[in-house]
């Protein structure tokens, strides 16, 4: 039986997505387990099941025989309405039973705008929203994933983080949690146990006073939890990446999800430290799979799902050490099994362009590069270590090589940035259409398909970034004018607005009393705020003055080199001494080294894995 | 070689669309290694061809898809294979092997029927059933890309009984024609002015062109 009935369903969008039952999930007798866990994902179906690190966390719970882990996705506003009206409730999909007498209710944040969601969801579950209202008998409300490393804007509503990498942390966890579970002890008992756990950050054990200008003064442990607590909640890896735990199963989705593939983590981590990639400093240090293992993983997973294609994933796949014999171990392995094999986020050259063309049967369209900024002193700024005459190079092979189409990727408003720079984009494009031109001169060629594409800059926690400003709407909007204005007409020109850009960043570097903002949001309705058509920008503008809040504080303002920043109770590694040191170098147009040309001394060699201590 | 199975989708797997069912069979074959033939070129597809849509939130007994192999197997080996890495909801009762040239199932069957699940009275239901063997016209307005025409469905229609809380229907299902079992009823309590709400619907046969066999249970034939 459905939770939601036929009547129901029959009415919404894609009813698929809340029936569960898919191949490889997991049902398990509930009496049989002594924990029952909501893992959730505050989005749609569709975007959650095509997240590698939900599913895995999914299988490794799951692989505990005294836990079942059931997938609570957020359910589209069709349902949503359907379930107020109804008085139903959030419901896990394996067993089709509300999650609210669960043991716990556990996130995975992946990025700031799905906040509105999240306080949605437990509400949907009828769980209190707030932490501090939550009683003997609710569930644990935890919390993981990028977002997490900034605890602050959800220190409200979230019981525990878990910073850093789950795999081994979670067990210890659910561990501590089953002994709790027997000693019959208070709520406040299992979080003091918690607390203790290497990652592990109760936020109701802290205490964050202000100064009068807004910035934060202290965050510390309250003195009664100070046997409990840490002052510095260090991020966890798995050291050994190679042997870590990985799934041989995954849930095959019936409906169509966004990546609908086998995907493989080749890698953990990015060597090249780009100053704007929160990505490139919290999931430091780089850590590598051996060819041997991740084809091993290939067939296991090909086999228990039956699935046409298998994809590599990391953050910068040409930078595997051995990719060209990973590939052809690969094919021999799956090409039988008429399974394709997918290669993304190539840097394109010689190399991967004839790799692309063994591998998979892409069409010769759609090749992107993302230089990120217009010219070469901005470039050296966020440390990309790409030259335009590496892209005009790059260019010449691809279209030598029958591609037509090539998608530049870019960033407004990066720090430093003059409008000289936003021209260099315009140019750097107009130099790639000249290429063609000579590449098929008096030749009857197809037209060139070049693309820009340009976002706007978000500040992020943990990089060296993460005390500039952003700039102001206008600002925003006068650039990609700009642009516009200087751009050939022969080129397609792509743009965001910039709103969600403003509000994301203002999440991603809030403190406790953003945390307001969100509720206030909420209450008015906000939903699916990484939804572009959901999104309602002076919805939250109205919110941040209501709670008496300046968002221009948030998103314009340059700190303090000295100020305490919001996270600073969190160490990903990497130190913030470091990071000094980048904006610096940034200020003054240096470059960075990779890790592997040089360590540059960042510090996540204290986690004594990996890059560090391979190749150093 | 050719093989046409028959299978049921139970209300487990009732709201995954035609596509997707395609898509979970491609699965299933690769799971328990069925050789499969594909299709030759740029971009090979395994060679299913499957039977008339199954509109959204039916359940059957009777789905039929023609699976071409390249190596020769029993068609019960075939069933049970893929039984074995079928999610719930899913079962192949049956298959039996057809000759090279025998036609695509889908252009085959003409006729389906159903069982209607509904909450009515026996007074309304019987209404229903006077107003069908009237053989009046029974129009109603089919609406396509721009432009709403009229049509008569009552020639569609080719059996109506009700019993069980149920009504029990035969309608056109095929290439040239197709009516859901649904549109039919609904056209029909309207039109005999009682009110209907619809439980439930099951495919339970599905009746061949030429001579009008039947399609359901026992052989597959
Ligand atoms: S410590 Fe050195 S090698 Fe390790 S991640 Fe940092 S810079 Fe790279």
């Amino acid at each position: 039986m459905t939770y939601i009935n036929d009547e129901i369903l029959a009415q919404v969008e894609k009813p698929a997505r809340y029936t569960g039952g898919e191949w490889n999930s997991v049902v398990k007798d509930k009496n049989a387990v002594d924990i029952r866990f909501a893992f959730c994902f505050a989005d749609v179906y569709d975007i959650g099941m095509s997240h590698l690190g939900y599913k895995l966390i999914y299988h490794l719970l799951n692989d505990r025989e005294d836990t079942w882990c059931e997938r609570v996705l957020a359910p589209w506003p069709d349902l949503e309405e359907k379930m107020r009206e109804n008085n139903l409730c959030l419901f896990g999909l394996e067993s089709q039973e509300p999650i609210k007498d669960f043991d716990f209710i556990g996130f995975t944040l992946q990025y700031e705008m799905s906040y509105t969601n999240v306080v949605n969801m437990l509400d949907l579950a009828r769980v209190p929203v707030f932490s501090k209202d939550r009683k003997d008998g609710d569930p644990f409300v935890i919390a993981g994933g990028p977002s997490a490393n900034n605890t602050e804007v959800l220190a409200d509503y979230i019981d525990i983080f878990s910073i850093g990498e789950g795999e081994e942390m979670l067990h210890e966890l659910m561990d501590v949690y089953k002994e709790w579970k027997k000693s019959k002890g208070d709520r406040i008992d299992f979080l003091k146990m918690a607390a203790r756990i290497d990652g592990i950050y109760v936020p109701c054990f802290y205490e964050v006073e202000y100064n009068e200008d807004g910035t934060v003064k202290t965050h510390k442990v309250k003195e009664e939890y100070k046997d409990y607590a840490k002052e510095k909640v260090v991020k966890r890896v798995v050291k050994d990446f190679e042997n870590a735990y990985f799934h041989d199963k995954l849930v095959v989705p019936y409906v169509n999800v966004v990546h609908d593939r086998i995907m493989i983590e080749i890698f953990r981590g990015c060597t090249r430290g780009c100053r704007f990639c929160q990505a490139g400093f919290i999931y430091r240090p780089v850590r590598e799979r051996s060819v041997g293992k991740i084809t091993e993983i290939a067939n296991k997973l090909v086999e228990s799902t039956g699935y046409e294609e298998v994809s590599l994933l990391s953050l910068s796949t040409s930078d595997y050490s051995s990719l060209g014999s990973l590939c052809d171990e690969l094919l021999v392995n799956i090409e039988e099994k008429k399974v394709n094999l997918g290669v993304p986020s190539l840097r394109v050259d010689s190399f991967s362009l004839e790799l692309m063309e063994r591998v998979s049967r892409v069409r010769k369209s759609g090749l992107t590069f993302a230089p990120e900024a217009g010219t070469q002193r901005l470039r050296d700024v966020i440390n990309k270590g790409i030259t335009e005459e590496d892209i005009l190079k790059s260019s010449e092979i691809a279209f030598r090589g029958g591609w037509n189409n090539i998608k530049l990727y870019f960033m407004l408003g990066l720090p430093t940035e003059t409008d000289e720079d936003i021209l260099g984009i315009a140019d750097m494009a107009h130099k790639i259409i000249d290429v063609y031109e000579k590449v098929h001169k008096g030749r009857r060629a197809r037209r060139p398909e070049i693309t820009v594409s340009v976002s706007t800059f978000v500040p992020k926690p943990f990089t060296p970034f993460q005390w500039c400003a952003q700039i102001s709407k206008e600002e925003i909007i006068r650039r990609q004018n700009l642009l516009k204005k200087a751009l050939n007409r022969k080129i397609n020109f792509s743009w965001h607005d910039p709103e969600t850009s403003i509000i994301e960043a203002a999440l991603s570097r809030g403190d406790r009393r953003v945390g307001r903002v969100i509720y206030n949001v909420w209450k008015n309705g906000g939903r699916f705020d990484a939804w572009e058509e959901y999104m309602n920008y002076d919805r939250w503008i109205a919110a941040f003055r209501e709670e008496g809040l300046d968002i221009t504080f948030y998103t314009e303002r340059e700190r303090d080199l000295d100020e305490v920043l919001p996270w600073d109770h969190v160490s990903v590694g990497v130190t913030k001494n470091f990071l000094k040191k980048e904006l610096e170098k940034a200020k003054r147009g240096e470059t960075t080294p990779n890790c592997m040309e040089k360590c540059t001394g960042c510090g996540a060699a204290i986690y004594k894995g990996g890059i560090c201590v391979d190749e150093n | 070689m050719k093989i046409r199975l028959r299978y049921a989708k139970g209300d487990e797997i009732k709201y995954i669309s035609h596509l997707d069912t395609l898509k979970l069979f491609e699965r299933a074959s690769r799971r328990c290694g069925l050789p499969v033939a594909y299709t030759e070129g740029f971009n090979p597809r395994p060679r299913f061809v499957f039977g008339n849509p199954l509109p959204l939130g039916v359940t059957s007994e009777c789905e039929f898809v023609d699976v071409y192999l390249d190596k020769d197997m029993i068609p019960e080996e075939v069933f049970r294979d893929l039984n074995s890495v079928m999610p719930k909801g899913l079962r192949i009762l049956d298959g039996k092997a057809l000759s090279a040239n025998a036609d695509n199932i889908m252009n085959e069957v003409s006729r389906s029927e159903y069982v209607v699940k509904v909450e009515m009275s026996g007074d309304d239901a019987r209404k229903v059933i006077e107003l069908y063997e009237s053989n009046s016209p029974l129009v109603i307005v089919k609406k396509s890309k721009n432009r709403e025409r009229e049509v008569d469905i009552r020639p569609m229609i080719h059996s109506l009984e009700f019993n069980d809380q149920a009504f029990h229907i035969i309608t056109d299902a095929g290439n040239t024609s197709n009516l859901r079992p649904e549109v039919a009823l609904i056209a029909l309590c309207e039109h005999a002015g009682v009110n209907v709400k619809i439980t439930g619907i099951h495919r339970t046969k599905l009746f061949k062109v030429s001579e009008l066999l039947e399609y359901g249970k026992g052989t597959g034939n």
